[in-house]
């Protein structure tokens, strides 16, 4: 069974770019949101192996959402998706449950060594 | 129970710690919220955590795990309530108690346990009130808790690509990957280091029991932007002890006392040559004389300075205590702390500590008003407290100064009078007679005694420290504008400018801090100088002879001199047969034998290679 991959960042653009990116390589995108409400409502109801996470959205930012989803299940596997410049808050993402995370701007071969490596 | 082996170093760096832990704790008081002020006391308590399980003060630990716990839910984001804070205080209170029973060797002392009651106390009602809040995302948790206690079995080494982006979040996942193999024990640097740009991006994950080289060495390289990797099987290494920077070196202060001594020594040595190679004529060794001298005086000055430590080890303690006496007084007061970073002589400090302290506590319980009188008096309720310290010359200068009533001269010199401490004819012309009687033990004028001074330790004794360390201390005050006390010391206590005077053939020294002015005995507009009273500068002195001080026969055919100096209960006169130089002088400490004569308050070797005794003032006084 393919790994099915929930996708959160505000932008269409990234969303696009980074699922992209996936299904290109073979995984499964089974949903996108775009505010960390939404992020964390999704993977309720899908339970995906995996989910990337933008930093700074509306309505709940990553972190935050990382905080409610691995508290929801503590073996959640979240990758970082994060700006040049915003060291601060990936070091606090990490702490707050994260598995890993990339720096924008994405080269397809870095994301997917990310995937890769939380997958196991 | 066999005394850990590191417990001194312990004690040290642990007592720091707590410096620590009550500076960011009074930075949260301030301003409730501030995540770094959170972060830093939670960082310092767990490294004091794990150390005093190391050290085996478990009871020490246990205490401060539960308090590590309760700042933990300020850290995920609560604020931290009043009485937490308060808990957290009374713990560095407490936790210092303890190490200071630790290094007498006592067991913990009862508040450590009364502390441990009251922060389980409160822990157990915040998990009520917010359960989710006290259980942290388990995987932090799992790294948090592994960092505690245990016997390291690998080092892993860690080199990441230079190019790695986020270098200290990547630690985090190594640090992670590791943490499902086998306990994280530790890992260096620290994240304030990780943080800093010039990190080398190296470090260093101790693990405990478990797992296998091969996993660990294929679970740290699997964890993205890893150029190395180095697995160490570890041979019982002490692991929770803070990790020592290599770079710096912890020594005894006695070493670099002995340092310091011999380079003395060696520069009166060199001070006997420069006199007699002239006399010899010869030219090669006046040119090694001459470097060697210059070099000789290099390296006493490269000593002077590593013995160099910032005020700040003494005056961040200052915001604690102001605030504990504020609070115990019912006053509102501001601390502001000028010359943190100023740089004195390790000895020192400790020296200073307790004179300041005291000048604090006077100031906040004598000086500043309640702010309901302050009010009428149309200042602000919130007094005004600043301990400014800095250089003046080969003296450091610390001034505690407040915008409380002043000192009632009146109230003093009426007082003093009652008590029969003057005579009423007596004038108080200046500030220096006010200090001085300020000064005098067992002058009371404080209406009641409260629970912090009017109990007969005062102004003396903080005077006749600090005289006895070569200092003195200058009072200005102004009624209902504020007092302000300097004390002034030498930077380095072990050497000393010094007057040089003769008696009786003897050279003797007298620390010049303490001399205000020197004249021709001939000058003094008493026709006989000896025992008794004369007039200096428009100025009514008592007079000592130093011959009658010294038990010496008095001898009528030496005019002399007289070296005006101050002291305790302000100036005085002491008549010597000549005062002959200016000399830096080395000090000695003197063995005091029992019975002794308390004359001397130490002894040096004089540039010419004799020897001479330090006049003690206290005893003229």
């Amino acid at each position: 069974m393919r790994t099915r991959v929930l996708v959160c960042d505000d932008a269409l653009f990234m969303r696009t770019l980074v699922g992209d990116i996936l299904v290109q390589a073979g995984y499964d995108v089974c949903g996108q949101a775009e505010t960390g409400a939404q992020a964390v409502a999704q993977y309720k109801a899908l339970k995906p192996d995996l989910v990337t996470m933008d930093i700074v959205m509306p309505d709940m930012g990553g972190i935050d959402a990382v905080r409610a989803i691995t508290e929801f299940d503590p073996a959640a596997k979240v990758v970082m998706c994060s700006a040049m410049g915003q060291q601060a808050l990936v070091n606090e993402a990490m702490q707050a449950g994260a598995s890993d995370f990339v720096v924008k701007p994405f080269q397809p071969n870095r994301v997917i060594e990310a995937v890769q490596r939380v997958m196991g | 129970m066999e005394p850990h082996r590191l417990l001194p170093l312990f004690l040290a760096e642990g007592r720091e710690l707590l410096d620590r832990v009550d500076r960011e704790l009074l930075a949260l008081e301030q301003a409730p919220g501030t995540c770094a002020a959170v972060d830093a006391a939670f960082r310092a308590l767990h490294s004091l955590k794990g150390m005093s399980a190391t050290v085996g003060l478990d009871e020490v630990a246990a205490v401060l795990h539960a308090g590590e716990s309760l700042l933990a839910a300020a850290r995920d984001g609560g604020i931290l309530a009043p009485d937490a804070l308060e808990a957290l205080l009374a713990l560095v209170e407490s936790t210092r108690a303890a190490l200071d029973a630790a290094e007498l060797g006592q067991g913990s002392p009862p508040a450590l346990r009364r502390t441990g009651a009251r922060l389980a106390q409160l822990l157990a009602a915040r998990a009520v009130e917010a359960p989710a809040r006290q259980t942290p995302t388990p995987a932090a948790q799992r790294v948090r808790d592994a960092t505690t206690v245990g016997v390291a079995q690998w080092r892993v080494e860690v080199q990441l690509d230079a190019a790695a982006p986020i270098p200290q979040a990547r630690v985090t996942v190594v640090t992670r990957r590791l943490a499902s193999l086998a306990t994280v024990l530790r890992v260096t640097p620290d994240a304030e280091m990780l943080a800093d740009d010039h990190w080398d991006r190296r470090f260093v994950v101790w693990l405990g029991e478990g797992s296998t080289m091969a996993t660990i060495d294929a679970a740290a390289r699997g964890a993205g932007d890893v150029a190395d990797v180095h697995v160490v099987r570890e041979v019982a290494a002490p692991t929770s002890l803070l990790p020592i920077d290599a770079r710096t070196v912890r020594i005894p202060v006695q070493r670099l006392d002995d340092l310091l001594d011999l380079v003395g020594e060696l520069v009166l040595a060199r001070d006997r040559l420069l006199r007699s190679v002239p006399v010899t004529g010869d030219a090669t060794a006046a040119q090694a004389l001459d470097e060697t001298s210059r070099i000789v005086m290099q390296l006493r000055d490269a000593i002077v300075t590593s013995r160099l430590v910032p005020l700040a080890h003494v005056m961040d303690r200052f915001p604690r205590h102001v605030r504990d006496v504020a609070q115990s007084l019912g006053k509102e007061v501001e601390l502001v702390l000028e010359g943190r970073e100023l740089e004195v002589d390790r000895s020192l400090l400790d020296d200073l500590a307790d004179p300041l302290l005291h000048l604090l506590r006077n100031a906040v319980d004598h000086g500043i008003e309640a702010p309901p009188v302050r009010a009428a008096a149309g200042k602000p309720a919130r007094g005004r407290l600043v301990v400014r310290a800095v250089r003046d010359g080969g003296m450091v200068a610390v001034t505690v100064a407040d915008d409380g009533a002043g000192v009632d001269r009146a109230r003093v010199v009426a007082a003093a009078e009652a008590q029969g401490v003057i005579d009423a004819d007596v004038r108080v012309r200046d500030e220096a007679g006010l200090l001085a009687l300020l000064a005098r033990p067992g002058l009371s004028t404080a209406g009641t005694v409260s629970e912090l001074s009017g109990r007969g330790v005062g102004v003396d004794v903080v005077l006749s420290r600090v005289q006895a360390l070569g200092g003195r201390i200058d009072l200005a005050t102004a009624s209902g504008a504020g007092t302000a006390i300097t004390l002034r010391l030498p930077l380095s206590v072990a050497m000393l400018r010094a007057l040089l005077v003769r008696v009786a053939g003897e050279t003797y020294a007298i620390p010049l801090a303490q001399v205000h002015t020197t004249c021709r005995a001939a000058d003094a507009s008493t026709a006989t100088v000896g025992d008794g009273w004369v007039e200096v500068g428009g100025e009514r002195l008592r007079c000592v002879s130093l011959r009658t001080h010294l038990g010496l026969p008095r001898s009528d055919d030496v005019c002399g001199h007289l070296v005006v100096i101050q002291c305790t209960t302000g100036r005085l006169a002491l008549h010597v047969d000549a005062c002959t130089a200016q000399q830096e002088i080395v000090v000695k400490p003197l063995q005091r034998v029992r019975g002794a004569s308390a004359l001397f308050s130490g002894g040096t070797i004089l540039a010419d290679g004799t020897p001479s005794l330090i006049l003690d003032i206290n005893p003229l006084t």
